[in-house]
């Protein structure tokens, strides 16, 4: 009589045990569904617009800012507050620095392009709630620039020709002091336009350089090594992505894989697309919402992003994989 | 026979929803043709004043908004597509939100987009309930 009692009982923990590795990573990227949870959001008036973010390493704060303000916002509290209000007049970015012991206050930079014609663009540190401004000494601040854990390093492009019609850019990075960020340089499939074709991210082996035009193509730069991932939309697409016009907001790394996002300035579509670690194309999600992602933290698994709707909200999310279906 | 008819069907559906298709480049066209008249019907006593239209000025440019109706600038071009913010939208988007929030007739609007030329959203509003749908779809999201 107990026999098909234990049965189920042996069922119930592989049942168990699935669960649990999945929810603990096991599952690969390559295998797997990306799940991102919310897990925490920040509400700003609705008339804000949200230029950028970035997650503290420790995953207990994040920064995001707009045109004239860079606000920090801790998990534990619900109010977003301004970083050095009175010295911020025009960010270009801002990144977490360093953050201390729990509890303590967190380091921040700032790329600060001053009022036009009236300041020189500036570093803004802000630490021990004090605000020190120091001149900024790498290549044109209006340039995208993502920050490591050596410094700021910025991207600039130049028009390489193209052979058999096809256009490339040579994309070129530089640390603020004027040093390249690595020997290799990073050449994408666009033809150059201005220093807005692209934006950069940062992700924990190196720098990421995405396109914002079709392909929406992208590479990751690692400062002294040769692995250097790069994706693109598969060809075919590109009817449907010229149809309307779609840009590319950037391309952030998971602790497996890639995920870029894409918008339609005609409507509220965004596609949210998943690479694998080597850069091959898997999948989209379609989703009709004002979305973007400003920030990953592949170690903590935590995503960073912003939904406005009839408000402006930064968003925490956790990420799980999910095994993959029979028809995946 | 019942195979042929559905096949005939199916082709004249694919033909009309290639015709739909292709109509909006025309109307953007004509829409933007016929701009001036609409600006016209908004600076003055126009009829739309103190319906669902707005005027007013932007960075040194007068412009002409109607819930609903597409507001042309031949200024605005693909190549300002960089005027974009993290959640994937133009800039001047807030801008003109942010004006026209107080802008009379809007609260009895229900279509509440502004399109430019380039059939790119330029202000946009939203129900609370949209909202909220917009919240609940996004709460989880698998890729």
């Amino acid at each position: 009589m107990r026999r098909p009692r234990a049965r189920s009982y042996k069922g119930l923990i592989a049942i168990c045990c699935t669960a649990w590795i999945a929810a603990n990573g096991r599952v690969s990227a390559q295998a797997g569904r990306l799940v991102l949870t919310e897990s925490g959001r920040h509400v700003m008036p609705g008339h804000i617009l949200v230029r950028g973010g970035a997650l503290s390493p420790r995953g207990d704060a994040s920064l995001f800012w707009s045109g004239d303000t860079v606000w920090v916002a801790s998990t534990r509290h619900a109010e977003a507050r301004a970083v050095c209000p009175e010295r911020i007049r025009a960010p270009l970015g801002a990144a977490f620095v360093s953050t201390p012991a729990a509890g303590g206050a967190p380091v921040i930079e700032i790329i600060d392009g001053g009022m036009a014609g009236a300041d020189e663009p500036r570093i803004i540190r802000f630490s021990d709630d004090q605000c020190r401004a120091t001149a900024w000494t790498g290549p044109d601040p209006s340039l995208p620039a993502a920050r490591d854990a050596a410094g700021w390093v910025s991207a600039s492009g130049t028009d390489r020709g193209g052979s058999d019609g096809i256009p490339t850019t040579r994309v070129s990075l530089v640390r603020d002091g004027g040093t390249p960020f690595s020997a290799s340089s990073v050449d994408l499939p666009i033809a150059w336009s201005d220093s807005v074709a692209i934006s950069v991210s940062s992700g924990p082996n190196g720098i990421i350089v995405s396109s914002r035009q079709f392909p929406f193509a992208w590479s990751a730069a690692a400062d002294g090594s040769d692995r250097t991932p790069a994706g693109r939309i598969p060809a075919g697409n590109e009817t449907y992505y010229a149809s309307d016009p779609w840009i590319g907001t950037g391309v952030f790394a998971l602790d497996s894989g890639f995920v870029q996002v894409l918008a339609d300035l005609a409507s509220d579509r965004r596609h949210l697309v998943f690479y694998d670690s080597s850069g091959a194309f898997r999948r989209r999600r379609v989703i009709d919402v004002p979305f973007g992602i400003l920030d990953t933290s592949p170690y903590r698994r935590q995503l960073l992003a912003v939904r406005r709707t009839d408000r402006v909200e930064i968003l925490t999310y956790e990420w799980t994989w999910q095994p993959p279906r029979a028809r995946d | 026979m019942l195979t042929k008819k559905i096949s005939n069907w199916m082709i004249a559906g694919a033909i009309i929803l290639g015709v739909a298709a292709l109509t909006p480049d025309t109307v953007q066209a004509q829409w933007c043709e016929t701009c001036d008249s609409l600006t016209a019907e908004c600076t003055s006593d126009g009829p739309y004043l103190n319906d669902s239209c707005y005027s007013g000025e932007w960075g040194g440019i007068s412009f002409c908004v109607s819930w609903g109706r597409l507001w042309c600038d031949p200024r605005i071009t693909r190549a300002q597509s960089t005027s974009v913010g993290a959640d994937g939208a133009l800039v001047r988007e807030r801008t003109f939100a942010s004006v026209t929030s107080d802008a009379p007739g809007t609260p009895q609007s229900t279509f509440q987009h502004v399109r430019d030329c380039k059939n790119r959203i330029v202000a946009r509003a939203y129900s609370a309930d949209e909202a909220e749908d917009m919240r609940r779809r996004t709460e989880s999201i698998v890729i």
